[in-house]
């Protein structure tokens, strides 16, 4: 069998992306630097209005493709209920989470 | 072999194939990439033959584990009988069995467990990766795509160029793009690859439709309906239809419909918007949002036609199924359609409105002509089966391991015996003069000749051993047959026959004895340093549409042959030196059977065709490299362009007459005679690359034919493909690839030429040898017509038929205007001038 390329996976990653931004302009990667980014389609301000469970569910469902667990929501929801961290704490640890790491690299994309 | 070694050692422990299902788990989807998993999966889970053990996964993204499915339970849920299946044991990636198989048929991209991190996983385990890339829309075309598609597949893509072992495709169209962009991500190393197609056989449907359903197309069924399956979105050109209809019907044509079947797809409710609030909505045009199984059946069944004007496809499903319910289908003719539709489809070449209406309108006129074609599709076309692509991938599945072993015993320091077929003496004795100096690895040569000139080849002076092979004695009593053949035969039939003599070595080189090397070759020309071979192709069977010589015609048996065996379809006749493994082309010649020994086939086709299907990863398949082929930049159009040229396709007239590109060139000043071909070819690379652009432009701007009609001797021929506009480079040419169709008496007995008359610039013609069909007064054709613009800038173009000498006009449309450009930024102003 062939061996692995001399190329590293991000590597590849990066030259699609460079290739994509610049035969379309409309389109913009970005790495994640701020919450708001990696929440396609949401903004701190719309997960604030959200219940504790709802925030919970949300948030996994955007950010691991997969519908949190209820044990997910209920950890979750105790923790924002009792004080013990924020929603943007909450978001903060799914980003350091294995799972967030399995299924990112190291880019993402905003259109 | 591996399933040898389980015979005789019943304790012997069955490789592993893995397949990860969570996104069809997950889905319970029937159709699309989902059709293909439960296809072939079911298939792999009962077959008698198999040797390995199949494990089917789940991962679950909750614990991070992956979940073992019940083999017991597999065949229920494949065949929608269950939704769930038993799981027997939960473990960790890295509990995966080493040296296993993990074979990646699912939308892989869409599973939370990226590849990107799984597949460097596996490399460690030592398993086998072998991923299926379905199309690449999303990189292509990322602005149709939805953002967690195009986020996700960009994650996928990278994995696979890292890490995959071999990429299945379900087209050459795909298996291209895949290289493509594989060269542009500067991904160095070699993917094998395997063009496995899709099965367009339909599940028999019995149901009554429900009232509702019956409701939803009452106001047409009994009527006219032009049908176009697929998701609604802007990639798919709906929009194209519809407008082609509305003038239709606006033509009086009131008993004529279009109905849309299909979901909208994603970010297209501005399309949705256009259908819903078109004068015709509800009347005329009509939207059936996703469709049952029963009603789509019901809707194939009952249409007048199908349509499907796609811009880019992976593979092209609809018109396959289309076609296979035996209805006229228009579609365009771009990325993988005509790799299904075939020479059955009506192509909207350049995907305009005015081609679109101008097919359909031509049906609605030409009821004979309607009636023939429905007839000839319901008599001829033969929609690739799931039983034959599930073949594909098992028998080279099962030949995995062998490969493994040719591997193991191809060795770079071996010598190589070359095998030549010639019936002329001097024109050998000169090409092993070059051979043994410049091919110094060949050790011996094994000559098939007639007898008669055994005397001449005993003189011929070599360092090697040469071995002399009658003929005659060769063939037997097939001798008879051999001596009436045209040359493409004669070759098959010699070349066929050597599998079975034992002078001829395992790994042989094949050399024609006009295939000069032109530089020093060494043997990794053709093997490589882990011991894969090479398989040097120059052009794809489904595109070669010329039909003049022995060789053309003989190029329709060979794609009917490899076709229904499910093989790959590129054409490797490269008239270069290729290295052949005996055992395999012995296993070829098997598999076709004792019916196609005395045919007229081409024999590097037909080898390494089948090599690279059943072998894949034994093979790495390359452009070719060799210069005059063709002999002349006017003869043919490069549709690969060779790179780092070792070979010479040698004729000698190219070299003695005036007008020649060669005249005077010293056969051994190499240096120049790759100047001579580089200036040659330049121009005509030129206008292949402008008009490679220029097809949007016409698309934009509206610019094309439909149908030209020519009426002589009791014949009615229509012609497809004639843009308003036809762009080319100065001192080149383009060619336009016509379909035609004749109703009538035939033209057997007639000389029917296509010609073209740049006025004041250039003339040429090509006949026509139309396709025979098994319906009576209904024959059809490609012709690839040359067109030359020489030095001039503009002209007009008459297209007209020579038919027995005299001039055939068409309806007064046939005519277009001939642009040369210095280069694509002219074309733009060129097109606004002239329209």
């Amino acid at each position: 069998m062939p061996k692995v390329n001399e190329n590293t996976v991000v590597t590849i990653y990066e030259r699609i992306v460079s290739d994509i931004s610049s035969r379309y302009k409309n389109l913009i990667f970005e790495n994640p630097k701020t919450i708001e980014q990696c929440c396609i389609g949401l903004s701190m301000s719309m997960l604030d209005n959200l219940s504790s469970e709802e925030f919970a569910s949300v948030a996994y469902y955007k950010l691991l493709d997969r519908p949190a667990s209820s044990a997910d929501i209920s950890r979750v929801a105790s923790r924002l209920r009792n004080g013990y961290s924020t929603k943007k704490e909450e978001i903060e640890k799914i980003f350091k989470s294995p799972e967030y790491n399995i299924k990112n690299i190291n880019v993402r994309m905003v259109k | 072999m591996n399933s040898k070694n389980s015979k005789l050692n019943p304790k012997a422990k069955r490789q592993i194939i893995y397949i990860d299902i969570s996104d069809l788990y997950k889905s319970k989807a029937r159709t699309g990439i989902q059709r293909v998993v439960r296809e072939i999966t079911s298939r792999l889970s009962q077959d008698k033959r198999s040797e390995f053990k199949l494990g089917l996964l789940n991962f679950n993204s909750v614990n991070h584990k992956y979940e073992l499915f019940s083999n017991t339970s597999i065949k229920d849920f494949m065949l929608a009988k269950k939704d769930t299946m038993k799981i027997v044991k939960s473990f960790k990636i890295e509990e995966l069995e080493r040296n296993s198989i993990f074979l990646d048929l699912d939308s892989a991209w869409n599973i939370p467990l990226k590849r990107a991190y799984l597949y460097g996983k596996l490399k460690k385990l030592d398993i086998t990766i072998i991923s299926y890339v379905y199309d690449l829309v999303p990189i292509i075309y990322p602005e149709f795509a939805n953002q967690n598609t195009l986020r996700n597949f960009m994650t996928y893509l990278s994995a696979v160029y890292a890490y995959s072992d071999l990429v299945l495709c379900d087209s050459r169209s795909t298996e291209a793009d895949f290289l493509k962009y594989k060269d542009n991500y500067k991904v160095n190393r070699y993917i094998p690859t395997l063009v496995t197609k899709l099965g367009i056989d339909f599940k028999a449907v019995s149901e009554k439709l429900s009232e509702d359903e019956i409701g939803l197309i009452k106001n047409f069924i009994n009527e006219k309906y032009i049908l176009f399956v697929g998701t609604i979105e802007p990639r798919k050109k709906q929009k194209l239809a519809v407008e082609a209809v509305s003038k239709i019907v606006s033509l009086g044509h009131k008993d004529i419909h279009l109905v849309i079947a299909g979901r909208e797809g994603w970010n297209s409710g501005h399309l949705v918007n256009y259908i819903k609030k078109h004068p015709l909505y509800n009347k005329n045009i009509h939207w059936l949002d996703t469709p049952s199984d029963n009603l789509l059946d019901r809707l194939y069944k009952d249409c007048y036609m199908g349509i499907y004007l796609s811009e880019y496809e992976g593979f092209g499903l609809p018109v396959g199924e289309s076609l296979g319910y035996g209805k006229i289908t228009i579609t365009s003719r771009n990325s993988s359609i005509r790799e299904v539709g075939k020479d059955f489809a009506d192509y909207a070449v350049y995907n305009t409105e005015n081609e679109v209406f101008e097919i359909i309108n031509n049906y609605i006129e030409n009821e004979d002509l309607y009636k023939k074609k429905c007839e000839y599709i319901r008599n001829e076309y033969s929609p690739y089966k799931w039983d034959d692509v599930y073949e594909t991938v098992f028998q080279f599945l099962n030949r995995l391991k062998l490969v493994d072993k040719i591997k193991s015993q191809n060795k770079l320091s071996q010598s190589v015996q070359a095998v030549i077929i010639s019936n002329d003496a001097n024109k050998l004795s000169a090409n092993i003069k070059l051979i043994d100096a410049k091919m110094r690895f060949i050790k011996e040569y094994v000559i098939i000749s007639p007898r008669i000139i055994l005397n001449k080849i005993n003189r011929i002076k070599s360092k090697n051993n040469i071995v002399f092979i009658d003929e005659k004695e060769l063939l037997g009593n097939r001798y008879n047959k051999f001596k009436v053949s045209d040359h493409l035969t004669k070759n098959w039939m010699l070349r066929s026959s050597l599998m079975k003599i034992d002078k001829i070595n395992a790994k042989f080189i094949m050399i024609d004895d006009d295939n000069q090397p032109l530089t020093e070759v060494f043997i990794d020309t053709f093997i490589n340093e882990d011991g894969t071979y090479n398989a040097y192709y120059f052009y794809d069977m489904i595109e070669w549409f010329h039909r003049t010589s022995s060789y053309d015609l003989g190029q329709i048996p060979t794609l009917r042959i490899l076709d229904n065996h499910n093989l790959e379809l590129l054409m490797y006749s490269s008239h270069q030196p290729q290295i052949i493994d005996k055992n395999i082309f012995a296993e070829a010649l098997s598999e076709y059977g004792e019916s196609v020994i005395n045919s007229p086939i081409d024999e590097w086709s037909a080898y390494f065709n089948y090599a690279v299907t059943r072998y894949p990863s034994l093979f790495m398949k390359k452009p070719f490299i060799t210069i005059n082929w063709p002999a002349r930049a006017t003869d043919w159009q490069h549709m690969y362009r060779p790179n780092g040229c070792v070979f010479e396709n040698h004729y000698s007239q190219l070299y003695t007459d005036k007008s020649e590109a060669f005249y005077g060139v010293k056969n051994d000043d190499t240096v120049t005679k790759f100047k001579i071909q580089e200036k040659t070819m330049k121009p005509f690379y030129t206008a292949i690359d402008i008009n490679k652009k220029y097809r949007n432009k016409i698309s934009q701007y509206n610019i094309a034919h439909g149908v030209l009609k020519f009426q002589f001797n009791n014949n009615t021929l229509y012609l497809h493909g004639l843009p308003y506009l036809i762009i080319t480079g100065k001192k080149a040419y383009i060619r336009l690839d016509l379909d035609y169709e004749i109703v009538g008496e035939g033209i057997d007995n007639n000389e029917v030429f296509l010609c073209y008359e740049a006025r004041g610039v250039s003339f040429n013609q090509r006949e026509l040898s139309p396709m025979q069909t098994s319906i009576k007064n209904y024959c059809h054709g490609t012709s690839s017509l040359p067109i030359v613009s020489k030095n001039r800038t503009f002209a007009i173009v008459d297209i007209f038929l020579l038919v027995d000498g005299k001039r055939v006009y068409g309806n007064n449309k046939s005519m277009s205007r001939l642009i040369s450009v210095d280069n694509y930024d002219d074309v733009e102003s060129a097109i606004v001038k002239n329209l």
